[in-house]
């Protein structure tokens, strides 16, 4: 009694005075800060900045305690075996900016008791099953907890307690995620919806996209059915393996919510395969026009593939074939002036000014070549498996055209 | 009176209990509930459920008629079933929706109605006919139709080769390629015997079917042309002129143009060919599932990469050629086969074009699950072929 008296004693002077350093001056001016002198000044840190005065000019000055110091005078006068003493301590230095010494006397606390609610939550810790976990890991157990069936305890248990928590953006992410999957599981769709809407605004990229597409494939089936066009997957009649029968099925079942995806991304893939085809058709006379439309198709395909992961690498890859075939236009046509003018190298007779000329022109028709070619590694280089030869080819070239510049460079600078 | 009004009230209060009891009032509860039903294969309870909501007042209660239908249809009750999803055709907003509903009354239809079974052309000529049939006459009988010219020794030949050109252009745009038309004009020649084909045949000779087809550029204009022959060693009238070797080289001749200058692998254009013609290959259906099951088998990966057949494994090549194009045919959807064409025709190797027919990811392996799920397939069917032959041997 006399020692918790005592401790809030100084808990109550410590949070009343000031915890910065105090000079008064001699005409009684006083600034509060962080105090330091230096060559017969003294200079006072302050929030906005740093005020310097003369030493002469300073009457008094105060060097209040650091907080380190506080907590260590608090301590002294906690008895180490008590839970709750120790706890109010390890509030103040967390509230005092001293986490990891607030941290290091949570753990303290747990060691003397270890299902202590309030010191386990400030660690970050919630209990499932009897076993304190942090949120990391009490966010996978819930999404096994989930795919095990058991959607009312993650709902109305285990999510709660997480939000409690503090979790980062990532985090309240995924505890919405599994809040949005339970509801689906539960047949509450609109709900189901609202929380997928609300990931959507949260997240960014191709997640986003995913979960705007959930939201209204749920805005489109507010009944929760969905009409199965055919089996899914497709390949499992080809391969053999399970599969969802065509017909109407609830989107309940994550492998439903997945055929809509399918059958959502199908339709972005048609618009990409579209702007692809018409790309084609510009691609020799109209090579600009071309690579717009390529890179249309190319944003159809990113909104394919967030339906759908890796769904349309074939038709990147191809895209990728079609984008190099252009490259390899200006590339070739640059090389063939390289050739033509290393011709006439050895035709003419040319004054030393023309011979610079030429040189000059050779390296800009190699420099031309040089930015096509790593322009294909760099349109290649996502597929090396699939472009090998193409990002070979290049490379190859690349090594030769840069040997062949460097030597004109020393004839350049030779002459 | 009083009594019997009393029990009245009571009957009436259990049986609204007893249908409360049965589930929530709310149509999403019901609909759910039905489609639960449906995927447990509770097809009664799922069709009772449904019923009752698609004929409530229920909001968008009628969409539960997909799944009265869907019950009905897995019970096997095709005509209700088609009943059925007319009513969820009239309310169903969704193309997709809309044109499942349409395939399956179709497939509904068909349950009820099957298709008569296939049978040889040459099954319905009689002994005359195919005596007449034999007749090589001096002069050239030609006959017309929109795409043929058929030139023949014999005049009623010229004509059944004509129908059964039609009849076969049709099976082979229709049913095998999707295609809706064929453009083109084709010559027919059939040949008395197997020296007059020898010597005037210009295209590629197939001792394996007996026939040849032509594709080549002539000056300003393109040969689309086939030759036949009329007459067997016995000199009898060769029936599988209209039996095999006509649809299969005019399938040929299909694939070629269709193709182009694209490669199309060796073992689908020959299974494409052999599924042309009209009865089903059992001899070659037990031969791949022997040879598959066996030391002799050509797996997929090296039927894939044949660029010719040698005369050692012909026959094993043929028979697992119409086994894998008869697999994908079966396993495929009729527009995705069209576009597993279409794509090989882009330039795709197979895997690639049926992964992008059926719109899905490429996966490592997948060829040898491809591979692996056909041959235990063909090897399945020979058995049960056989098993058929068998008993209708006993």
């Amino acid at each position: 009694m006399k020692q918790a008296a005592a401790l809030l004693a100084i808990l109550t002077a410590l949070s009343s005075a000031a915890l910065a350093d105090k000079i008064t001056l001699k005409d009684g001016r006083t600034f509060e800060g962080v105090v330091s002198q230096e060559e017969g000044k003294v200079l006072v840190k302050m929030a906005l900045g740093t005020v310097s005065f003369p030493a002469s000019e300073v009457s008094s000055i105060e060097n209040m305690a650091t907080s380190e110091d506080q907590l260590e005078a608090m301590l002294v006068n906690t008895r180490r075996d008590d839970p709750e003493a120790m706890l109010k301590v390890a509030v103040w230095a967390r509230d005092n900016d001293l986490s990891r010494r607030s941290e290091d006397l949570l753990h303290e606390i747990i060691n003397l008791s270890p299902d202590h609610p309030t010191a386990r939550k400030m660690l970050g810790q919630m209990k499932i099953d009897s076993k304190w976990m942090e949120l990391p890991a009490a966010l996978q157990l819930a999404q096994n907890k989930l795919e095990a069936g058991k959607m009312d305890l993650v709902l109305e248990q285990l999510l709660p307690a997480m939000g409690e928590l503090g979790p980062d953006a990532q985090q309240l992410c995924r505890i919405k995620h599994l809040e949005a999957q339970c509801q689906l599981a539960k047949s509450r769709y609109d709900k189901a919806r609202q929380a997928y809407e609300e990931l959507a605004d949260k997240c960014s990229g191709a997640e986003a996209v995913r979960y705007a597409a959930i939201a209204d494939i749920l805005k489109s089936h507010p009944d929760g059915m969905f009409v199965l066009p055919e089996e899914y997957p497709p390949t499992a009649s080809l391969l053999g393996g399970a599969s969802v029968q065509a017909g109407p099925a609830p989107l309940s079942d994550k492998r439903v919510l997945a055929a809509a995806m399918h059958e959502r991304a199908k339709v972005d893939i048609k618009a990409g395969r579209a702007a692809m085809d018409e790309g084609k058709k510009l691609e020799s006379a109209e090579p600009e026009a071309a690579k717009a439309k390529y890179s249309q198709a190319d944003k159809s395909f990113d909104v394919a593939d967030a339906l759908v992961t890796d769904l349309c690498r074939s038709y990147r890859v191809e895209l990728a074939r079609r984008r190099i075939a252009i490259v390899s236009l200006s590339m070739n046509a640059e090389t063939r002036k390289y050739d033509l003018l290393k011709d006439d190298l050895g035709k003419r007779d040319l004054t030393p000014a023309a011979y610079k000329d030429l040189v000059v022109k050779m390296l800009r028709a190699l420099n031309n070549a040089r930015t096509d070619m790593e322009a294909i590694i760099q349109l290649a280089g996502p597929f090396d498996r699939e472009l090998v030869l193409e990002l070979t080819d290049a490379r190859l070239g690349l090594q030769k055209v840069n040997a062949l510049r460097d030597i004109l460079n020393q004839e350049l600078n030779g002459r | 009176m009083a009594g019997k009004a009393g029990m009245l009230v009571v009957v009436a209060a259990t049986g609204l209990l007893a249908l409360a009891a049965r589930g929530p009032s709310s149509p999403d509860g019901r609909l759910d509930q039905s489609l639960r039903a449906l995927w447990a294969e509770q097809f009664s309870a799922a069709e009772e459920l449904a019923q009752d909501l698609a004929q409530s007042d229920a909001p968008d209660g009628a969409r539960a008629w997909v799944v009265v239908a869907a019950a009905r249809q897995r019970q096997g009750r095709c005509d209700d079933a088609a009943e059925a999803y007319r009513q969820f055709l009239a309310v169903c907003q969704e193309e997709g929706e809309k044109r499942y509903a349409l395939r399956q009354i179709e497939l509904c239809q068909q349950s009820t109605q099957p298709a008569p079974a296939a049978e040889a052309p040459s099954r319905g000529l009689s002994a005359d006919d195919l005596a007449r049939l034999a007749e090589v006459q001096d002069q050239t009988s030609i006959e017309t139709t929109e795409h043929f010219v058929v030139r023949a020794a014999n005049p009623a030949l010229a004509k059944l080769v004509a129908r059964q050109s039609k009849l076969a252009l049709a099976h082979i745009c229709r049913d095998l390629l999707a295609e809706p038309d064929y453009p083109h004009s084709v010559e027919i020649y059939v040949w008395p015997d197997q020296s007059a084909f020898r010597a005037n045949a210009p295209g590629r000779s197939n001792q394996w079917t007996g026939g040849a087809f032509t594709l080549r550029q002539e000056q300003f204009r393109t040969i689309r042309r086939i030759d036949l022959m009329q007459l067997d060693q016995d000199r009898k009238f060769d029936a599988a002129v209209i039996d095999r070797v006509l649809p299969h080289e005019m399938c040929h001749l299909v694939l070629v143009e269709f193709f182009g200058q694209a490669h199309c692998p060796l073992a689908l254009s020959e299974g494409l060919a052999m599924a042309a013609e009209p009865l089903a290959n059992k001899a070659n259906i037990i031969l791949a599932g022997a040879a598959l099951a066996g030391p002799k088998k050509i797996d997929l990966h090296d039927m894939l990469a044949k660029q010719s057949c040698d005369d050692g494994d012909a026959a094993v090549f043929y028979a697992e050629s119409y086994s894998l194009v008869n697999y994908l045919q079966g396993r495929l959807s009729r527009d995705q086969f069209k576009e597993m064409l279409l794509q090989l025709k882009a330039g795709c190797w197979l895997e690639e074009a049926l992964q992008r027919a059926v719109c899905m990811p490429p996966e490592e392996g997948f060829l040898d699950q491809l591979g692996a799920a056909w041959e235990n397939d063909a090897i399945r069917n020979a058995h049960f072929i056989q098993a058929l032959e068998t008993r209708s041997a006993l």
